[in-house]
């Protein structure tokens, strides 16, 4: 409570110390004029007596001492007036600090929405993901029957839940045409266990998820809620149609759950229970099914290695039981981030690898302020000697150049943060081009700015310290009998230390971020394995309208038959799959004659299930046997075309044509009959991967892509195309239509071209720090030596031998930091690259051009301060000091 | 920043200055520029005050209760700060007065001395 009044009493005690002043200059004038002097001559001869009246109010404040705030409260006065009086030092300093945050803070973000972000769940840190540990994956599904079984026989969890993903088809009461979406069908008790309220209406009673195929119940995603509904709470109580079912919405999610995955928001959340359709093999007695996401919460007092050890025991019994599916299963607890990692390394790999280059972004940027504080170090170490002088403890000091840097910190952490939302809108564009929103929600949350306030104070210390250090340990007579605090030449040496680490750093960086950019000119160059981009595409699931196999296969003979009497088309197919999204089907196929390693009795490879015009439309060159035919039909014997990884990796040495392999349980015998070309699958950098091509007449399907090419521009075909769909079915929905070339440049370029332009961004930003850096440091060094050049000048040196003199040290500066770098990048890009394929090796061209180019900019920015060198008038410079 | 500005002319002993202040403001109540006059005066001008010090010891004491400080009015009719020496400054300035004449009489009895009677 005092203290608080003495806040508030603070701005009197500042006015009465000026007017105490004040008072006493009043007082020494009007005692001179009275001896005779010229008010004039009283008032100067007073002040000039009375000294600086700032630092004297200044050095008397601070024997107030008082509560700590206040202290700091002066404190951050006078740095705040420190800094105004030092508007250069500031400026480079905040641009400095605002481009090393900034690109943390970014990076952090991506960091944050692809690794770390808990789910936003009740007591996050109690939940763990369960997951199956197979030789194929580390973090497997579990099957419907293994979660029951785990519900009712262990004994860690206080609850265990799961959910499936699924599209599905939702048409609200107006729509015509029903629309695409991810639907997460959630156990019962899910949003119990997590702990997730509704924001609106009300979550699933238990009766509603507990029992198969009734209630048809559904809640909706906060984003679908206010794109869809426009956020109207009149939604409770409502009817949607989904896959041609009526559902009831009972609630809306918060905003922040956003499902399980981090990469894929559903926009609807459906008890499984509900969609049991009847007559299919159910998915809920089918122990091989494995399709959940499991969640559990751990029973208080349970650790997480104790559910493991549980989870153990319980998979060999499961095994016991069911050797066929259960051999190799094991089961595992893990935390969500563990399970994050463990499923996609190769996001570890890229979040880390961002992570370092704004590191460094805020080592070089660091580096800066820290050396322009140690050349201001000089300037100030009269006014800090004064300081210590009249009784100022060094403890205070130090704290008050602490201050400074927090607050240069914290000026440098507020530019970041606006750098950083330019930077995290070019993230939120990384998304994959589907209809269904799919990609990383990165925003600046809380935690994102906790991380770049976080990064500023590290700023600090790191800035702050070492000329607050240096200070404080000042010899204090010295400083006050001459110009110096400190002696020159290891103060120097500290600069020069950090402007060669400065380079050094930026050598790395220019390295790391070129050899992204080289794999990144690799990839827009790499051959897809598609030549033909005047493709259009459009996406069909007619179950979602009420069809079944009979009627979908009938109207997709109709549909490709009318697609190809459109003018402008020159061919059209049908397909199941289309590179560069997830292919969510597969096939289990045993080689014929192959022998595998280990407990692998078969392989899954993803599967394409297409007609006989696909090759020819999408330009994949077979390399071997045919394509499908109009006579491979569900009669003749079963076909198939397989590329030339998985020939190579199962037929090595010889031709796959007229071999056979296995499919499915009862074994069932398919001939290879063609052999394709290798293309790009997943992403443009990935290995070569297996790939299967399987007829559409032998193997039918109801969600299908029509593929159509044209002569010319193929969004012309839209329009033709859509009536020729609606000829067949007005209320037949057509999802994902787009042509194949934004697609392509969208799916696959997009991720690796923003990566690379954060990459790329990140070496520009390093390379204008570490220039901004040497420029400094020469300068600094250039003024320093005024005295000197002038000596030698008036001693006959030329201007040319001065030039050379101060360019020399830019240059020998520059030349140990990019050795030194370039030395250094080798172990940094080998790191980097083991978590990375598709990077390719080092080229020879970086290793030389990044440190010729970084000498040669360097020696280019100490080209100003060198030619101030040789326009030092000689005998100006010797009456100088 | 000019040289020197903030030494005196002659430097004040360590810890002398408050002592001055405090036997400066034994005759009665003076503001800040009074005491610097009141010493320079006192001394023949060998000592002068600077404001950078002798602020900050004014304010130093007056926390410590050694003076107190109240707005008057001086002779020409001028709003200034006067500081008054307390009780407890009065007892400082005594127990300050006896070191320091113990001090002087040391040291004046060091330099005096004959060299057969100084420390080898």
């Amino acid at each position: 409570m005092r203290s608080l009044l003495r806040l508030f009493r603070r701005p009197d005690r500042h006015a009465e110390l000026d007017d105490e002043i004040r008072a006493h200059l009043a007082l020494a004038i009007a005692d001179r004029v009275n001896r005779g002097e010229s008010p004039e001559q009283a008032d100067a001869a007073a002040r000039r007596e009375f000294g600086n009246v700032t630092t004297v109010a200044e050095v008397t404040r601070e024997m107030w001492g008082g509560a700590s705030f206040e202290r700091l409260v002066h404190d951050v006065r006078y740095g705040v007036r420190t800094l105004r009086r030092s508007p250069g030092f500031l400026a480079v300093a905040l641009i400095s600090l605002g481009l090393g945050i900034g690109a943390n803070t970014a990076a952090f973000s991506l960091a944050d929405a692809a690794l770390f972000r808990p789910l936003a769940i009740d007591d996050p840190d109690r939940v763990v993901v369960v997951a199956a540990r197979t030789p194929r994956a580390a973090v497997g599904n579990l099957s419907y029957p293994e979660l029951r079984d785990l519900q009712s026989s262990t004994r860690s969890f206080s609850g265990l839940v799961a959910a499936r993903t699924s599209r599905m088809a939702i048409a609200r009461a107006t729509d015509p045409v029903p629309q695409m979406r991810f639907a997460l069908l959630v156990s019962d008790g899910f949003f119990d266990v997590l702990g997730v309220p509704a924001a609106v209406g009300r979550r699933f009673l238990p009766h509603e998820a507990r029992t198969r195929g009734r209630e048809p119940v559904v809640m909706l995603s906060h984003e679908y809620w206010q794109s869809h509904f426009g956020g109207d709470p009149a939604v409770i109580g409502a009817t949607v149609r989904i896959n041609a079912r009526p559902f009831t919405v009972v609630g809306v999610l918060p905003a922040t759950f956003t499902g399980l995955n981090q990469f894929l928001r559903p926009s609807l959340f459906i008890p499984m229970t509900a969609m049991d359709t009847a007559g299919t093999p159910s998915f809920f007695d089918r122990r091989d099914e494995f399709a959940l996401m499991v969640r559990g919460r751990l029973r208080p007092g349970v650790t997480i290695d104790q559910a493991q050890a549980e989870l153990e025991v319980f998979a060999r019994a499961l095994a016991r039981d069911y050797p066929e599916i259960n051999r190799d299963r094991g089961l595992a607890a893990m935390s969500e981030f563990r399970a994050r990692v463990a499923d996609a390394p190769p996001t570890l790999a890229i979040v880390g690898l961002l992570l370092l280059l704004a590191a460094l972004v805020l080592f070089i940027a660091c580096a800066n302020v820290a050396s322009l504080q140690l050349g201001r170090a000089r300037a100030r170490s009269r006014e800090m000697a004064v300081r210590l002088a009249i009784g100022a403890g060094r403890l205070r000091l130090v704290r008050q150049l602490m201050t400074e840097s927090l607050l240069v910190a914290g000026a440098g952490g507020l530019a970041g943060v606006v750098a950083a939302y330019g930077a995290i809108g070019l993230l939120g564009a990384m998304q994959l081009p589907t209809d269904t929103p799919l990609g990383l929600a990165v925003q600046l949350d809380v935690r994102v700015l906790v991380a770049g306030v976080g990064a500023s104070m590290a700023a600090a210390c790191l800035f702050g310290l070492v000329p607050a250090w240096k200070t404080a340990g000042a010899n204090l007579v010295g400083a006050l009998k001459s110009q110096d605090l400190l002696p020159g030449r290891s103060r120097l040496l500290g600069r020069n230390l950090l402007v060669v680490s400065q380079i050094a750093i930026c050598a790395v960086l220019l390295v790391v971020s070129s050899a992204l950019v080289d794999a990144f000119r690799r990839v827009e160059a790499a051959d897809p394995g598609l030549r033909a981009m005047q493709v259009m595409m459009f996406e069909f699931d007619p179950v979602l309208v009420g069809y079944d196999q009979a009627r979908a296969t009938q109207f997709y003979r109709l549909l490709v038959d009318r697609a190809r009497q459109v003018p402008g088309v020159r061919s059209a197919t049908l397909a199941s799959a289309i590179p560069f999204r997830p292919n969510y089907s597969d096939e289990e196929i045993v080689p014929e004659g192959y022998q595998f390693a280990g407990h692998e009795r078969s392989v899954r490879v993803p599967v394409n299930i297409i007609d006989d015009q696909h090759f020819a439309t999408m330009g994949t060159p077979l390399v071997a046997g045919r394509a499908f035919t109009t006579a491979d039909t569900a009669e003749t014997p079963a076909v198939a075309i397989i590329n030339e990884e998985l020939a190579a990796r199962y037929w090595p040495g010889r031709s796959p044509i007229a071999q056979r392999f296995f499919v499915g349980p009862e074994r069932r015998p398919v001939e290879i009959v063609g052999v394709a070309q290798t293309g790009k699958y997943g992403s443009l950098t990935e290995a070569p991967q297996p790939y299967l091509y399987l007829p559409l007449a032998q193997r039918p399907r109801t969600r299908l892509l029509l593929l159509a090419a044209s002569d010319g521009p193929p969004l012309a075909l839209t329009s033709p195309v859509l009536d020729a769909v609606r000829s067949l079915d007005p209320n037949q929905p057509v999802f994902n239509v787009r042509d194949f070339r934004t697609y392509y440049e969208q799916g696959a370029l997009g991720p690796p071209r923003v990566l690379t332009q954060m990459a790329g961004a990140a070496g520009i930003a390093g390379l204008c720090l570490a220039l901004v850096g040497v420029y400094g440091l020469v300068n600094y060094s250039v003024s320093r030596r005024t005295r000197e050049f002038g000596i030698r000048m008036a001693i006959g040196a030329s201007r040319g031998a001065v030039l050379r003199l101060v360019l020399t040290q830019g240059f020998v500066l520059a030349l140990v930091g990019a050795l030194l770098g370039v030395a250094l990048s080798a172990p940094v890009f080998l790191a980097i690259s083991a978590g990375m394929s598709g990077l390719g090796a080092l080229s020879r061209w970086t290793l030389v051009a990044v440190p010729l180019g970084l000498v040669g900019v360097a020696v280019a920015a100490c080209w100003a301060p060198a030619r101030r060198a040789t326009r030092i008038s000689p005998t100006i410079a010797l009456r100088t000091e | 920043m000019p040289r020197d500005r903030y030494q005196n002319r002659i430097e004040l002993l360590q810890g002398t200055l408050d002592m001055l202040v405090l036997r400066a403001l034994r005759a009665g109540p003076r503001h800040g520029y009074g005491i610097t006059q009141t010493i320079a005066a006192g001394s023949r001008d060998v000592l002068q005050v600077e404001t950078g010090s002798l602020y900050p010891a004014l304010h130093r004491m007056e926390k410590r209760g050694l003076v107190v400080a109240e707005w008057a009015l001086t002779d020409f009719n001028q709003r200034a700060k006067f500081y008054r020496l307390t009780p407890a400054g009065r007892r400082q300035l005594e127990a300050e007065r006896a070191r320091w004449d113990l001090m002087a009489e040391a040291i004046t009895r060091l330099m005096n001395a004959k060299d057969s009677e100084a420390p080898a």
